[in-house]
Protein backbone atom coordinates (compact mmCIF):
# COMPACT_ATOMS: atom_id res chain seq x y z
CA UNK A 1 0.00 0.00 0.00
CA UNK A 2 3.00 2.41 1.04
CA UNK A 3 4.33 1.89 -2.29
CA UNK A 4 1.61 2.23 -4.36
CA UNK A 5 0.80 5.51 -2.27
CA UNK A 6 4.41 6.58 -3.43
CA UNK A 7 4.03 5.43 -6.91
CA UNK A 8 0.88 7.62 -7.65
CA UNK A 9 2.23 11.02 -6.00
CA UNK A 10 5.32 10.31 -7.86
CA UNK A 11 3.79 9.81 -11.06
CA UNK A 12 1.02 12.72 -10.69
CA UNK A 13 4.10 14.78 -9.78
CA UNK A 14 6.02 14.26 -13.01
CA UNK A 15 3.01 14.12 -14.84
CA UNK A 16 3.02 17.96 -14.14
CA UNK A 17 -0.32 18.72 -15.18
CA UNK A 18 -3.23 17.96 -12.80
CA UNK A 19 -1.36 19.51 -9.05
CA UNK A 20 -0.49 22.57 -10.85
CA UNK A 21 -3.40 23.07 -13.17
CA UNK A 22 -5.68 23.23 -10.21
CA UNK A 23 -3.26 25.59 -7.81
CA UNK A 24 -3.46 27.60 -11.06
CA UNK A 25 -7.25 27.69 -12.09
CA UNK A 26 -8.04 28.03 -8.13
CA UNK A 27 -6.13 31.70 -8.33
CA UNK A 28 -7.69 32.13 -12.02
CA UNK A 29 -11.12 32.33 -10.42
CA UNK A 30 -10.14 34.30 -7.57
CA UNK A 31 -8.64 37.23 -9.58
CA UNK A 32 -11.37 36.95 -12.64
CA UNK A 33 -14.11 37.59 -10.03
CA UNK A 34 -12.78 40.36 -8.43
CA UNK A 35 -12.62 42.13 -11.25
CA UNK A 36 -15.59 40.84 -12.71
CA UNK A 37 -17.34 42.35 -9.83
CA UNK A 38 -15.36 45.66 -9.94
CA UNK A 39 -13.46 47.89 -7.06
CA UNK A 40 -16.42 47.43 -4.33
CA UNK A 41 -14.19 46.00 -1.13
CA UNK A 42 -17.35 45.18 0.64
CA UNK A 43 -19.33 43.21 -1.91
CA UNK A 44 -15.50 41.36 -2.35
CA UNK A 45 -15.94 40.28 1.39
CA UNK A 46 -19.55 39.46 1.35
CA UNK A 47 -19.27 36.83 -1.66
CA UNK A 48 -15.39 35.98 -0.83
CA UNK A 49 -16.52 32.87 1.12
CA UNK A 50 -18.88 31.37 -1.98
CA UNK A 51 -16.11 32.04 -4.49
CA UNK A 52 -13.65 30.54 -2.27
CA UNK A 53 -15.54 27.62 -2.12
CA UNK A 54 -16.82 27.33 -5.54
CA UNK A 55 -12.96 27.98 -6.93
CA UNK A 56 -12.13 25.29 -4.88
CA UNK A 57 -14.80 22.78 -5.78
CA UNK A 58 -14.74 23.82 -9.72
CA UNK A 59 -10.92 23.33 -9.95
CA UNK A 60 -10.20 20.33 -7.89
CA UNK A 61 -13.26 18.80 -10.00
CA UNK A 62 -10.88 19.30 -13.44
CA UNK A 63 -8.54 16.88 -12.12
CA UNK A 64 -10.86 13.86 -11.49
CA UNK A 65 -10.54 12.28 -15.14
CA UNK A 66 -6.85 12.08 -14.48
CA UNK A 67 -7.83 10.00 -11.33
CA UNK A 68 -8.76 6.52 -12.82
CA UNK A 69 -8.81 7.66 -16.48
CA UNK A 70 -4.71 6.77 -17.37
CA UNK A 71 -4.80 3.92 -15.11
CA UNK A 72 -7.63 2.25 -16.89
CA UNK A 73 -6.37 3.00 -20.57
CA UNK A 74 -3.08 1.08 -19.80
CA UNK A 75 -4.29 -1.26 -18.46
CA UNK A 76 -3.34 -0.88 -14.57
CA UNK A 77 -6.78 -1.07 -12.99
CA UNK A 78 -7.35 -4.71 -13.81
CA UNK A 79 -3.84 -5.23 -12.47
CA UNK A 80 -4.49 -3.67 -9.60
CA UNK A 81 -7.55 -5.43 -8.68
CA UNK A 82 -5.46 -9.23 -9.27
CA UNK A 83 -3.40 -8.01 -6.78
CA UNK A 84 -3.95 -9.57 -3.13
CA UNK A 85 -4.82 -6.14 -2.03
CA UNK A 86 -7.94 -5.57 -1.71
CA UNK A 87 -9.34 -3.34 -4.44
CA UNK A 88 -11.04 -0.88 -1.40
CA UNK A 89 -7.55 -0.02 -0.14
CA UNK A 90 -6.07 0.92 -3.83
CA UNK A 91 -9.48 3.20 -3.92
CA UNK A 92 -8.53 4.68 -0.31
CA UNK A 93 -5.23 5.39 -1.81
CA UNK A 94 -6.24 7.00 -4.57
CA UNK A 95 -8.43 9.34 -2.84
CA UNK A 96 -5.68 9.89 0.08
CA UNK A 97 -3.12 10.79 -2.91
CA UNK A 98 -5.66 13.14 -4.80
CA UNK A 99 -6.29 15.00 -1.89
CA UNK A 100 -2.98 15.38 -0.81
CA UNK A 101 -1.82 16.60 -4.14
CA UNK A 102 -4.91 18.64 -5.17
CA UNK A 103 -6.99 19.22 -1.91
CA UNK A 104 -4.53 20.22 0.11
CA UNK A 105 -2.74 23.28 -1.75
CA UNK A 106 -5.87 24.53 -2.85
CA UNK A 107 -6.44 24.83 1.25
CA UNK A 108 -3.13 26.13 1.87
CA UNK A 109 -3.99 28.40 -1.07
CA UNK A 110 -7.18 29.45 -0.11
CA UNK A 111 -5.80 32.87 2.29
CA UNK A 112 -3.70 33.68 -0.44
CA UNK A 113 -6.65 34.06 -2.99
CA UNK A 114 -9.34 35.10 -0.16
CA UNK A 115 -6.73 38.40 0.01
CA UNK A 116 -7.21 39.04 -3.77
CA UNK A 117 -10.87 39.11 -2.95
CA UNK A 118 -10.19 41.45 -0.21
CA UNK A 119 -10.19 39.40 2.46
CA UNK A 120 -8.35 39.34 5.82
CA UNK A 121 -6.11 36.61 6.53
CA UNK A 122 -7.61 35.56 9.42
CA UNK A 123 -11.04 35.00 7.43
CA UNK A 124 -9.00 33.45 4.63
CA UNK A 125 -7.50 30.86 7.31
CA UNK A 126 -11.30 30.52 8.54
CA UNK A 127 -12.19 29.69 5.06
CA UNK A 128 -9.13 27.40 4.74
CA UNK A 129 -10.24 25.59 7.62
CA UNK A 130 -13.61 24.77 6.29
CA UNK A 131 -12.14 23.62 2.72
CA UNK A 132 -9.59 21.05 4.96
CA UNK A 133 -12.67 19.41 6.48
CA UNK A 134 -14.68 19.65 3.68
CA UNK A 135 -12.76 18.52 0.66
CA UNK A 136 -12.11 15.25 1.54
CA UNK A 137 -16.31 14.29 0.63
CA UNK A 138 -14.91 16.03 -2.60
CA UNK A 139 -12.61 13.77 -3.52
CA UNK A 140 -14.42 10.53 -1.81
CA UNK A 141 -17.34 11.82 -4.38
CA UNK A 142 -15.07 12.35 -7.26
CA UNK A 143 -13.45 8.87 -7.55
CA UNK A 144 -16.89 7.29 -7.07
CA UNK A 145 -17.79 9.22 -10.32
CA UNK A 146 -15.12 8.65 -11.81
CA UNK A 147 -15.27 5.08 -11.27
CA UNK A 148 -19.11 5.04 -12.05
CA UNK A 149 -18.39 6.69 -15.68
CA UNK A 150 -15.12 4.46 -16.38
CA UNK A 151 -14.70 3.39 -19.92
CA UNK A 152 -17.77 5.27 -21.22
CA UNK A 153 -18.13 6.31 -24.84
CA UNK A 154 -19.95 10.10 -23.30
CA UNK A 155 -17.57 10.03 -19.91
CA UNK A 156 -16.70 13.74 -19.32
CA UNK A 157 -20.45 14.52 -20.54
CA UNK A 158 -21.88 12.09 -17.57
CA UNK A 159 -19.06 13.10 -14.99
CA UNK A 160 -20.64 16.77 -15.42
CA UNK A 161 -24.05 15.80 -14.93
CA UNK A 162 -23.40 13.57 -11.88
CA UNK A 163 -21.12 15.65 -10.38
CA UNK A 164 -23.66 18.22 -9.34
CA UNK A 165 -26.15 17.02 -7.01
CA UNK A 166 -23.68 15.32 -5.37
CA UNK A 167 -21.48 17.96 -4.53
CA UNK A 168 -24.21 20.06 -3.39
CA UNK A 169 -24.62 19.55 0.03
CA UNK A 170 -20.84 19.85 0.81
CA UNK A 171 -21.09 22.86 -1.27
CA UNK A 172 -23.92 24.49 0.99
CA UNK A 173 -22.33 23.42 4.54
CA UNK A 174 -19.02 24.27 3.31
CA UNK A 175 -19.98 28.04 2.39
CA UNK A 176 -22.51 28.51 5.30
CA UNK A 177 -19.89 27.25 7.55
CA UNK A 178 -17.08 29.59 6.50
CA UNK A 179 -19.15 32.63 6.25
CA UNK A 180 -20.82 32.08 9.94
CA UNK A 181 -17.17 31.73 11.31
CA UNK A 182 -16.15 35.17 9.67
CA UNK A 183 -19.70 36.77 10.90
CA UNK A 184 -19.75 35.41 14.37
CA UNK A 185 -22.70 33.77 14.16
CA UNK A 186 -24.05 32.37 17.68
CA UNK A 187 -23.42 28.59 16.27
CA UNK A 188 -21.66 28.30 13.79
CA UNK A 189 -20.24 24.83 15.01
CA UNK A 190 -23.83 22.88 12.93
CA UNK A 191 -23.20 23.08 9.31
CA UNK A 192 -19.03 22.83 10.14
CA UNK A 193 -20.10 19.49 11.95
CA UNK A 194 -22.72 18.24 9.35
CA UNK A 195 -19.77 19.01 6.89
CA UNK A 196 -17.15 17.44 8.39
CA UNK A 197 -19.86 14.16 8.65
CA UNK A 198 -20.76 14.17 5.22
CA UNK A 199 -16.90 13.98 4.88
CA UNK A 200 -16.46 11.19 6.89
CA UNK A 201 -19.34 9.35 5.72
CA UNK A 202 -18.19 9.23 1.87
CA UNK A 203 -15.07 8.56 2.41
CA UNK A 204 -16.33 5.34 4.47
CA UNK A 205 -18.72 4.43 1.33
CA UNK A 206 -17.09 5.41 -1.60
CA UNK A 207 -14.49 2.85 -1.56
CA UNK A 208 -16.56 0.20 -1.20
CA UNK A 209 -19.05 2.04 -3.82
CA UNK A 210 -15.83 2.00 -6.17
CA UNK A 211 -14.05 -0.69 -5.96
CA UNK A 212 -17.82 -2.58 -6.44
CA UNK A 213 -18.11 -0.46 -9.37
CA UNK A 214 -14.79 -1.25 -10.73
CA UNK A 215 -14.90 -4.92 -10.58
CA UNK A 216 -17.97 -4.13 -12.51
CA UNK A 217 -16.56 -2.39 -15.29
CA UNK A 218 -13.53 -5.13 -15.25
CA UNK A 219 -15.90 -7.93 -15.55
CA UNK A 220 -17.85 -6.44 -19.01
CA UNK B 1 -44.97 -13.56 2.65
CA UNK B 2 -47.61 -15.14 0.42
CA UNK B 3 -48.61 -12.13 -1.37
CA UNK B 4 -44.67 -11.69 -2.00
CA UNK B 5 -44.80 -15.12 -3.46
CA UNK B 6 -47.46 -14.23 -6.20
CA UNK B 7 -45.70 -11.15 -6.89
CA UNK B 8 -42.52 -12.49 -7.73
CA UNK B 9 -44.78 -14.99 -10.13
CA UNK B 10 -44.93 -11.83 -12.32
CA UNK B 11 -41.06 -11.53 -12.38
CA UNK B 12 -41.62 -14.26 -15.22
CA UNK B 13 -41.23 -11.88 -18.29
CA UNK B 14 -44.51 -13.35 -20.13
CA UNK B 15 -46.55 -13.52 -17.01
CA UNK B 16 -45.73 -9.74 -16.52
CA UNK B 17 -46.31 -9.33 -20.18
CA UNK B 18 -49.94 -11.11 -20.11
CA UNK B 19 -51.01 -9.37 -16.77
CA UNK B 20 -49.84 -5.82 -18.18
CA UNK B 21 -51.70 -6.15 -21.97
CA UNK B 22 -55.00 -7.38 -20.02
CA UNK B 23 -54.78 -5.01 -17.57
CA UNK B 24 -53.74 -1.77 -19.62
CA UNK B 25 -56.60 -0.43 -21.40
CA UNK B 26 -58.67 -0.33 -18.18
CA UNK B 27 -55.86 1.90 -16.48
CA UNK B 28 -55.71 4.11 -19.57
CA UNK B 29 -59.44 4.27 -18.81
CA UNK B 30 -59.30 5.32 -15.41
CA UNK B 31 -56.31 7.48 -15.33
CA UNK B 32 -58.08 9.55 -18.50
CA UNK B 33 -61.44 9.21 -16.73
CA UNK B 34 -59.75 11.04 -13.09
CA UNK B 35 -57.73 13.36 -15.19
CA UNK B 36 -60.62 15.03 -17.20
CA UNK B 37 -62.94 15.19 -14.61
CA UNK B 38 -60.25 16.46 -12.04
CA UNK B 39 -58.62 18.98 -14.41
CA UNK B 40 -62.01 20.15 -15.52
CA UNK B 41 -63.66 20.38 -12.37
CA UNK B 42 -60.58 22.11 -10.62
CA UNK B 43 -60.48 24.63 -12.98
CA UNK B 44 -63.93 25.34 -14.55
CA UNK B 45 -66.10 24.61 -11.02
CA UNK B 46 -64.27 25.94 -8.44
CA UNK B 47 -63.80 29.62 -7.26
CA UNK B 48 -61.02 31.79 -7.25
CA UNK B 49 -59.01 32.02 -3.73
CA UNK B 50 -59.35 34.80 -1.98
CA UNK B 51 -55.66 36.17 -1.45
CA UNK B 52 -54.12 34.32 -5.20
CA UNK B 53 -57.05 34.92 -7.68
CA UNK B 54 -57.75 32.47 -10.19
CA UNK B 55 -53.91 31.83 -9.88
CA UNK B 56 -54.48 28.73 -7.34
CA UNK B 57 -55.79 26.20 -9.86
CA UNK B 58 -52.15 25.61 -10.95
CA UNK B 59 -52.66 23.91 -7.94
CA UNK B 60 -53.92 21.02 -9.64
CA UNK B 61 -51.40 20.87 -12.12
CA UNK B 62 -47.96 21.57 -9.95
CA UNK B 63 -49.26 19.22 -6.30
CA UNK B 64 -49.95 15.73 -8.39
CA UNK B 65 -46.68 16.22 -10.67
CA UNK B 66 -44.38 16.82 -7.66
CA UNK B 67 -45.73 13.93 -5.95
CA UNK B 68 -45.60 11.68 -8.90
CA UNK B 69 -41.72 13.20 -9.19
CA UNK B 70 -40.72 11.59 -5.97
CA UNK B 71 -42.97 8.80 -5.88
CA UNK B 72 -41.59 7.69 -9.28
CA UNK B 73 -38.10 7.95 -8.06
CA UNK B 74 -38.44 6.15 -4.76
CA UNK B 75 -40.06 3.32 -6.59
CA UNK B 76 -37.05 3.63 -9.11
CA UNK B 77 -35.28 3.51 -5.05
CA UNK B 78 -36.86 0.23 -4.42
CA UNK B 79 -36.55 -1.54 -8.62
CA UNK B 80 -32.89 -1.02 -8.34
CA UNK B 81 -32.92 -2.54 -4.41
CA UNK B 82 -34.64 -5.59 -5.97
CA UNK B 83 -32.45 -5.94 -8.90
CA UNK B 84 -29.38 -5.91 -6.71
CA UNK B 85 -30.75 -8.16 -4.17
CA UNK B 86 -32.93 -10.60 -6.37
CA UNK B 87 -31.37 -10.04 -10.16
CA UNK B 88 -34.94 -10.13 -11.83
CA UNK B 89 -34.57 -8.02 -15.23
CA UNK B 90 -38.06 -6.74 -14.92
CA UNK B 91 -36.91 -5.07 -12.20
CA UNK B 92 -33.85 -2.93 -13.61
CA UNK B 93 -36.25 -2.25 -16.67
CA UNK B 94 -38.77 -1.24 -14.71
CA UNK B 95 -36.57 1.64 -13.42
CA UNK B 96 -35.48 2.31 -16.60
CA UNK B 97 -38.24 2.69 -17.95
CA UNK B 98 -39.83 4.76 -15.38
CA UNK B 99 -36.64 7.61 -15.08
CA UNK B 100 -37.90 9.28 -18.14
CA UNK B 101 -41.71 9.23 -17.02
CA UNK B 102 -40.46 10.95 -13.17
CA UNK B 103 -37.98 13.25 -15.75
CA UNK B 104 -41.42 14.74 -17.13
CA UNK B 105 -43.37 15.04 -13.83
CA UNK B 106 -40.61 16.68 -12.13
CA UNK B 107 -40.46 19.23 -15.29
CA UNK B 108 -43.91 19.67 -15.10
CA UNK B 109 -43.56 20.53 -11.38
CA UNK B 110 -41.07 22.51 -11.86
CA UNK B 111 -42.50 24.58 -14.69
CA UNK B 112 -45.80 25.14 -13.42
CA UNK B 113 -44.27 26.15 -10.06
CA UNK B 114 -42.16 28.83 -11.75
CA UNK B 115 -45.57 30.22 -13.63
CA UNK B 116 -47.37 30.08 -9.89
CA UNK B 117 -44.92 31.90 -8.74
CA UNK B 118 -44.68 34.52 -10.63
CA UNK B 119 -47.66 36.28 -9.62
CA UNK B 120 -47.69 35.11 -6.49
CA UNK B 121 -44.04 35.27 -5.15
CA UNK B 122 -42.98 37.86 -7.67
CA UNK B 123 -40.13 35.85 -8.94
CA UNK B 124 -39.94 32.82 -11.41
CA UNK B 125 -37.11 30.87 -9.16
CA UNK B 126 -35.72 31.10 -5.78
CA UNK B 127 -33.47 28.88 -4.02
CA UNK B 128 -35.63 27.46 -1.41
CA UNK B 129 -35.21 24.28 -0.02
CA UNK B 130 -38.43 22.64 -2.11
CA UNK B 131 -37.41 24.02 -5.18
CA UNK B 132 -33.64 23.08 -4.76
CA UNK B 133 -34.26 19.38 -4.09
CA UNK B 134 -36.13 19.50 -7.14
CA UNK B 135 -33.38 21.04 -8.94
CA UNK B 136 -31.58 17.83 -7.82
CA UNK B 137 -33.70 15.49 -8.11
CA UNK B 138 -34.33 16.68 -12.04
CA UNK B 139 -30.15 16.58 -12.19
CA UNK B 140 -30.61 13.05 -10.74
CA UNK B 141 -33.54 11.83 -13.25
CA UNK B 142 -31.25 13.20 -16.49
CA UNK B 143 -28.04 11.61 -15.07
CA UNK B 144 -29.52 8.66 -14.46
CA UNK B 145 -30.93 8.44 -17.90
CA UNK B 146 -27.72 9.56 -19.77
CA UNK B 147 -26.22 6.79 -17.86
CA UNK B 148 -28.52 4.58 -18.90
CA UNK B 149 -27.75 5.50 -22.47
CA UNK B 150 -24.29 5.21 -22.37
CA UNK B 151 -23.48 2.06 -21.53
CA UNK B 152 -24.58 -0.60 -24.20
CA UNK B 153 -24.19 -3.55 -22.02
CA UNK B 154 -27.57 -4.42 -20.42
CA UNK B 155 -26.33 -5.97 -17.41
CA UNK B 156 -23.55 -3.63 -17.01
CA UNK B 157 -25.74 -0.66 -17.27
CA UNK B 158 -28.21 -1.85 -15.21
CA UNK B 159 -26.08 -2.19 -12.10
CA UNK B 160 -24.63 1.02 -12.77
CA UNK B 161 -27.44 2.58 -12.89
CA UNK B 162 -28.91 1.31 -9.82
CA UNK B 163 -25.77 2.11 -7.89
CA UNK B 164 -25.94 5.54 -9.23
CA UNK B 165 -29.74 5.88 -7.85
CA UNK B 166 -29.09 4.48 -4.30
CA UNK B 167 -26.07 7.20 -4.39
CA UNK B 168 -28.34 10.00 -5.91
CA UNK B 169 -31.12 9.08 -3.64
CA UNK B 170 -28.98 10.16 -0.94
CA UNK B 171 -27.68 13.02 -2.18
CA UNK B 172 -31.23 14.22 -2.79
CA UNK B 173 -32.35 13.72 0.42
CA UNK B 174 -28.79 15.42 1.88
CA UNK B 175 -29.26 18.25 -0.13
CA UNK B 176 -33.03 18.98 0.82
CA UNK B 177 -31.84 19.27 4.49
CA UNK B 178 -28.61 21.25 3.34
CA UNK B 179 -30.93 24.54 1.93
CA UNK B 180 -32.58 24.23 5.04
CA UNK B 181 -30.07 25.80 6.55
CA UNK B 182 -30.76 29.03 4.26
CA UNK B 183 -34.12 29.65 6.60
CA UNK B 184 -35.53 31.78 3.73
CA UNK B 185 -38.60 28.92 2.76
CA UNK B 186 -40.77 31.31 0.13
CA UNK B 187 -42.37 27.57 -0.49
CA UNK B 188 -45.21 27.18 1.68
CA UNK B 189 -45.50 23.89 3.79
CA UNK B 190 -47.46 20.95 3.28
CA UNK B 191 -51.49 21.57 2.21
CA UNK B 192 -52.67 18.22 2.08
CA UNK B 193 -51.80 15.79 5.06
CA UNK B 194 -53.80 12.83 6.79
CA UNK B 195 -54.58 14.89 10.04
CA UNK B 196 -57.20 17.06 8.55
CA UNK B 197 -56.54 20.32 10.31
CA UNK B 198 -53.50 22.13 8.04
CA UNK B 199 -55.51 20.94 5.05
CA UNK B 200 -56.43 23.67 2.23
CA UNK B 201 -60.37 23.92 2.07
CA UNK B 202 -62.37 21.33 0.84
CA UNK B 203 -63.44 23.34 -2.44
CA UNK B 204 -60.18 22.41 -3.35
CA UNK B 205 -59.03 19.35 -1.96
CA UNK B 206 -61.75 17.02 -3.62
CA UNK B 207 -61.01 18.01 -6.89
CA UNK B 208 -56.93 18.35 -6.10
CA UNK B 209 -57.80 14.54 -4.41
CA UNK B 210 -59.36 13.39 -8.54
CA UNK B 211 -55.95 15.06 -9.82
CA UNK B 212 -53.64 13.06 -7.70
CA UNK B 213 -55.05 10.20 -8.51
CA UNK B 214 -55.48 10.47 -12.00
CA UNK B 215 -51.68 11.94 -12.29
CA UNK B 216 -50.51 8.21 -9.90
CA UNK B 217 -52.74 6.13 -12.51
CA UNK B 218 -51.05 7.75 -15.38
CA UNK B 219 -47.96 7.28 -14.56
CA UNK B 220 -48.39 3.73 -13.62
CA UNK B 221 -49.72 2.92 -16.63
CA UNK B 222 -46.89 4.84 -18.73
CA UNK B 223 -44.57 2.78 -16.68
CA UNK B 224 -46.27 -0.38 -16.89
CA UNK B 225 -46.16 0.19 -20.84
CA UNK B 226 -42.81 1.74 -21.00
CA UNK B 227 -41.69 -1.72 -19.18
CA UNK B 228 -43.58 -4.24 -21.35
CA UNK B 229 -42.15 -2.26 -24.60
CA UNK B 230 -38.25 -2.75 -23.03
CA UNK B 231 -38.68 -6.08 -22.56
CA UNK B 232 -39.66 -6.40 -25.80
CA UNK B 233 -37.09 -4.92 -27.20
CA UNK B 234 -34.89 -7.04 -24.83
CA UNK B 235 -36.39 -10.28 -27.03
CA UNK B 236 -35.62 -8.53 -30.07
CA UNK B 237 -32.00 -7.85 -29.42
CA UNK B 238 -32.02 -11.16 -28.30
CA UNK B 239 -33.31 -12.42 -31.46
CA UNK B 240 -30.97 -10.61 -33.62
CA UNK B 241 -28.44 -12.20 -31.57
CA UNK B 242 -29.34 -15.68 -31.85
CA UNK B 243 -29.01 -14.99 -35.74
Amino acid sequence: MKTLFAQELRLSLRGGGRFGMALVLYFAIGFLVSLGLGPDRFAHQLIAPSVLWVGALLSSLLTLDSLLFRDHQDGTIERLILTPLPTENIIMVKVFAHWILVCLPLCIAAPLVGLIMNLELKSGAIAAFTLLIGTPAISAIGIFVAALTLGMRQGHLLQAILIIPACIPTLIFGSIGAAQLMTTTPSPERPLATLAAISLATIGLTPFASSFLLHLNARH
Amino acid sequence: MKAFNIIWGFANPHRFITLVTAILPTLWCLSLLCLVSGLVWGFAFTPPDFVQGAAVKIIFLHVPAAFMAINVWLMMLVASLIWYIRRHHISALSARAAAPVGAIMAVIAILTGALWGKPIWGTWWAWDPRLTSFFVLLVCYIGYVALWQAIEEPNWAADATAALCLFGSLFALLSRYAVIFWNQGLHQGATISLDQETNIHNVYYFPLLLCIAGFAILAVTLILYRTRTEILKTRIRAINVAE
